[in-house]
């Protein structure tokens, strides 16, 4: 039994936040996630707000609440990542052409970071933030395919920055 | 499942488990906040206004009133003379970014990476796309600017250094001087303030290059022209801060 909102979205803030409520941590996971030098709690409330001012335009027909505040949260990333940026951080004490260290969780973020932008953003959503297929296409706007197939490209280009043999 | 695959879910799995819990709103109370007539959707009175606007400009763009000194927008100030000397005003191209009235009450016209350098191999001809930005400067002296122009708050790095400020050089070995001799000054625009920090160390970038880092604070928040001195060059730009910690 989910505990995730379903049908139209009520007409009341009550109401509204008790719908929206079980989607707030996955919301601010993301937030987190697509803009890491932002404020993630800003990014949720004005997703939140968004939202509520948008309430009438979610049609259950077109993708499931969750994947539409989650839409609606990379959009207010973006925006916020594209606003709030500091100056590009060059990794401090990463030796070039050197990829595995002790630590696998660096290698892999260091990995992923070198990725294009849809691939990782594609990762982020699937294996970071713990989205499903159809929440990661709804945050990419592209088809389920569509994000398959990206992942599995990320991951074909990871292989070798992992030092994963063949 | 394959190696990759686990790893990338091992890696997630320890991200999500080092995330803070999720923020806590009063809901209700901020949902009630954001609600209005404007809110709500247009009503036919705005729409009425909006259209009548709308003819209004049409109108007078139609007989000519609007003349060729009307107000412009974004990168109209691109100089073929290349980024500025210490003293001069910003010759690069600049946006009339407004920032809010918090934070200074005249606009701050950060600098954009026009025109955009190209350096020199082993360096990218062009920064990683994910920065959004492009190389501004010459070969003795040269950065990365955001595509935008820079805009900064939201800081990643603890102080006494919140803001790290990365410069190349075709004339610095980081081999043979690892804490390069750059200096790098701010003034601030809009109302009186500077600053200056030095020397520098070194820094790898994620895609390899080795960069001339200096890290610096800001006094206050504001509109602040920075500028970098490295054996005899020198490169300005101009950024927004808008908070810091």
């Amino acid at each position: 039994m989910s505990d995730r909102p379903t049908g139209r979205a009520p007409d009341t803030a009550a109401d509204f936040a008790d719908w929206i409520g079980p989607e707030v941590e996955r919301m601010a996971r993301l937030a987190a996630r697509l803009a890491p030098t932002a404020d993630r709690d800003d990014i949720v409330q004005e997703a939140l707000v968004r939202a509520w001012q948008k309430r009438r335009q979610y049609d259950p027909a077109r993708g499931t609440p969750g994947a539409w505040l989650l839409a609606i949260t990379a959009d207010r990333a973006r925006r916020a990542r594209n606003r709030r940026r500091p100056m590009p951080a060059p990794s401090l004490g990463v030796v070039p052409g050197r990829v595995r260290s002790a630590d696998d969780r660096v290698d892999v973020e260091f990995a992923v970071a070198r990725l294009a932008p849809r691939q990782r953003l594609a990762v982020d959503c699937f294996y970071f933030v713990g989205l499903s297929v159809a929440e990661t296409a709804a945050v990419m706007r592209c088809s389920e395919g569509t994000v398959k197939s990206t992942l599995a490209d990320a991951r074909r280009l990871l292989r070798p920055l992992l030092e994963v043999p063949e | 499942m394959t190696d990759v695959e686990r790893m990338l879910e091992d890696a997630g799995a320890r991200w999500r488990a080092g995330q803070p819990p999720a923020p806590t709103f009063a809901l209700s109370d901020l949902l009630e906040r954001a609600s209005g007539p404007m809110r709500q959707g247009p009503s036919l009175l705005v729409g009425l206004a909006a259209a009548a606007v709308v003819v209004v400009l049409l109108g007078v763009f139609a007989f000519g009133r609007f003349g060729s000194s009307g107000p412009g927008r974004g990168s109209g100030g691109s100089s073929a003379s290349g980024p500025v000397s210490t003293g001069s005003p910003p010759s690069g191209a600049s946006t009339g970014r407004s920032p809010s009235a918090s934070i200074s009450p005249v606009p701050c016209n950060v600098t954009l990476p026009k025109p955009v350098y190209v350096p020199p191999k082993p360096t990218l001809l062009t920064p990683p796309a994910y920065y959004d930005s492009d190389w501004y400067g010459s070969a003795r002296l040269w950065t990365m600017l955001d595509r935008q122009g820079e805009s900064w708050s939201g800081w990643v790095y603890p102080p006494p250094y919140p803001q790290k400020t990365f410069w190349w050089s075709a004339d610095w070995n980081p081999t043979e001087e690892p804490m390069p001799a750059i200096t790098v000054t701010g003034k601030r625009l809009d109302r009186p303030g500077s600053f200056v920090y030095g020397p520098g160390t070194n820094a790898s970038a994620d895609w390899g290059s080795t960069a001339m880092l200096v890290g610096v604070d800001f006094p206050t928040t504001g509109c602040w022209e920075l500028t970098a001195r490295y054996r005899g060059a020198t490169l300005s730009y101009v950024a927004e801060v808008a908070d810091r910690p």
